[in-house]
């Protein structure tokens, strides 16, 4: 059933498309969304900085060799830390992380609308926008700090909108849908999001748009990849890392699959958008029973509105749409129900730990249940011939949403909120950045992740890799508590297994740490030890500053110089260069204007 | 020409995608997760 021809009322009529004269209907959604994330992000905006889980910002980060993927370590967050290095010698990095916070759910429920811009019934694009905004696969990833997977995820409506008008020959839409990639490419996941969601639609059979054009696309679209790719690859070919990142994504096969949220199982658990392997992030109302049957309903509403979304973005996209969401949604249940299997096939491939945490792969589901339920509510809607009773259904499908997950109100249900640092944090950072003695810093206790007092005990990523001027050695295993007992899904960073090994021996510090190039030992009182460091570990070590909670000692040999690591002038030249091609594409997005358009029926915007 | 341009392209793009999965060249080897006991911070619970 379609919208074609429905009786109109205020829900069905289309917004004005003249620039110069939006009406309500235009603005209304826009400001339904700001206030969803406003809902959300309220309590974030007070001034300091929001640490929870992997969620980490400073008041200035430095370019470091790890922020460009050249620690050794697998490049997980490449580019992210390089580009909020960057930005935070523009923009203080609390404010920077407020403007990223509020701009995920605003961005996912705005790209909604630009995704729906041609499907004339408001209420597809209101629901869709509150549901790609409001859902739990945001609220648990927002939890655990995933905030450039959310990037990605609330870009991607904006790049498959591109995609689709390129598809349809508008060559305007290329250097637009590249540069929407690209804000949403900030680590490896969000970029094969991304890529994989809307590079196919864009460049794949059935594009209207001209072999070249296609080939510039698909190249400027795949060199957004470099920036990981190439340090994933240099790292595994030059230093042997390839069994270390194997190592870690097996390890990881177990305890960062889906997670069942309540006795429906694994597949009711993914439908409802849930499932992330931690249950310490997980909203209390993911336990309730509405939860999966949520899910349910929405998937049965994408179905409904699946002829509207084929008339809308065409037979293809559509189809890939659905296919997408389909392989996401039956990986992460593998993962949760074939563990075994699921482990077998991460192993095949180092690459593959990139799907070691698979409801990340539930994100085109959430999608297209948002897209899809949309105009699934649209379409049942447009049967109901009472102007009052489609208003009431209209706000009902509005609020079912807020009502069925409302803890991801008010900073998560006050899971995320605002603290300052304590003062000897930006102590320690100016001390290291203005002493002329060399080296890198360890820091201690040795755990990758802390609990501060002033942060309300919440679980936080150590902060001093991205505070300290200079690189850190850390824990770079994660534990996870499980019922079997303690897991530590081990790391990948060399140096970091040498500290480790010495700390565990009993080691003197002192002695060895010069030659690993480290000079200086950041110790975080107060905290707790996956190794316990003995009394004679750190004998030998001068103190240099202690302030507050915090001690930094040095090493009385001078840190040894250590080289560039192998790659560096590639993985520069590589970063360089896709710098240069988004200035080009943005350069290229404001000159290459698209020929006026009419609107045509739904479904169909025809060039003049 | 666009036949054979699309093609190409596609190849191109998969294989800087795939860029990730050539390290299957080099052998994968299986971990055994170490347990410990030590009361620490962990990253989460799978409870």
């Amino acid at each position: 059933m379609g919208l074609k021809g429905r009786a109109v009322g205020w829900l069905d009529g289309p917004p004005s498309v003249h620039p110069a004269r939006p009406d309500w209907r235009t603005w209304a959604p826009v400001a339904w969304v700001v206030v969803l994330a406003l809902l959300i992000n309220a309590p974030l905006l007070a001034p300091g900085f929001v640490l929870s889980y992997d969620l980490v910002f400073t008041p200035r980060q430095d370019l470091l060799p790890a922020a460009l993927g050249l620690d050794g370590g697998f490049p997980r967050a490449v580019p992210q830390d390089a580009v909020v290095s960057v930005l935070t010698t523009l923009v203080p990095g609390m404010l920077l992380e407020k403007a990223i916070l509020v701009s995920i759910p605003v961005l996912a429920g705005l790209g909604m609308l630009r995704l729906l811009t041609d499907v004339p019934a408001l209420s597809a694009r209101l629901v869709a926008a509150t549901l790609a905004a409001w859902n739990p696969f945001v609220a648990e990833r927002l939890v655990i700090g995933h905030w450039g997977l959310l990037l990605a995820y609330a870009m991607a409506p904006w790049a498959l909108a591109s995609a689709v008008d390129l598809r349809r020959g508008r060559v305007a839409a290329g250097p637009r849908m590249v540069l929407q990639i690209a804000v949403g490419s900030l680590t490896p996941s969000g970029s094969l999001l991304l890529l994989g969601l809307a590079l196919p639609v864009a460049v794949g059979p059935g594009s209207r748009a001209s072999a070249g054009i296609r080939a510039l696309v698909g190249c400027g679209c795949a060199a957004l990849a470099l920036p990981w790719v190439l340090p994933a690859l240099l790292s595994a070919l030059l230093s042997d890392a390839a069994p270390t990142y194997a190592a870690s994504a097996a390890s990881g096969a177990g305890v960062f699959g889906l997670r069942s949220e309540g006795p429906w199982g694994p597949l009711l658990t993914a439908l409802g958008l849930g499932g992330l392997w931690n249950a310490d992030a997980v909203p209390d109302s993911r336990s309730w029973v509405v939860a999966p049957l949520l899910g349910v309903v929405l998937l049965l509403l994408a179905v409904i509105g699946t002829p509207s979304l084929i008339r809308s973005l065409g037979r293809a996209v559509t189809l890939w749409l659905w296919a997408t969401a389909a392989c996401g949604l039956l990986a992460a249940v593998l993962s949760a129900t074939a563990e075994p299997l699921w482990a077998s096939f991460l192993e095949m491939s180092p690459a593959l730990g990139l799907l070691r945490d698979s409801q990340k792969l539930l994100a085109p589901l959430a999608l297209l249940t948002s897209v899809g339920a949309g105009l699934g509510v649209a379409a049942a809607l447009a049967r109901v011939r009472d102007r009052s009773a489609r208003s009431a259904l209209l706000a009902l499908a509005l609020v079912v949403p807020l009502a069925a997950l409302p803890d991801l109100a008010w900073g998560v249900g006050g899971r995320l909120t605002a603290v300052e640092y304590p003062p000897e944090w930006p102590e320690v950072r100016d001390f290291l950045a203005a002493d002329p003695r060399p080296g890198d810093v360890v820091v201690l206790p040795w755990s990758a992740f802390r609990r501060f007092a002033w942060n309300g005990d919440r679980t936080v990523l150590d902060p001093a890799p991205r505070w300290l001027p200079r690189p850190t050695v850390v824990d770079d295993g994660l534990a996870v508590a499980t019922p079997d007992g303690i897991v530590v899904v081990s790391g990948e960073d060399p140096r970091a297994a040498e500290v480790a090994r010495a700390i565990a021996a009993g080691d003197d510090l002192a002695t060895l740490l010069p030659a690993l190039g480290i000079g200086w030992v950041l110790v975080e009182e107060g905290q707790a030890s996956a190794i316990p460091v003995s009394a004679t570990a750190l004998a030998g070590m001068q103190p240099a500053l202690r302030s507050g909670g915090l001690r930094l000692l040095a090493t009385p040999m001078p840190a040894q110089e250590r080289g560039l690591p192998p790659g560096t002038p590639w993985v520069v030249a590589a970063d360089v260069l896709v710098v240069a091609s988004l200035v080009a594409w943005a350069v290229a997005a404001a000159l290459w204007r698209e020929p006026r358009r009419r609107r045509g029926s739904f479904g169909t915007v025809t060039p003049s | 020409m666009g036949l054979v341009i699309g093609p190409i392209v596609a190849a191109v793009v998969g294989a800087v995608l795939a860029g990730g999965a050539s390290f299957a060249l080099i052998s994968s080897q299986t971990a055994v997760p170490p347990t410990v006991d030590a009361p620490y911070v962990v990253y989460g619970s799978t409870n």
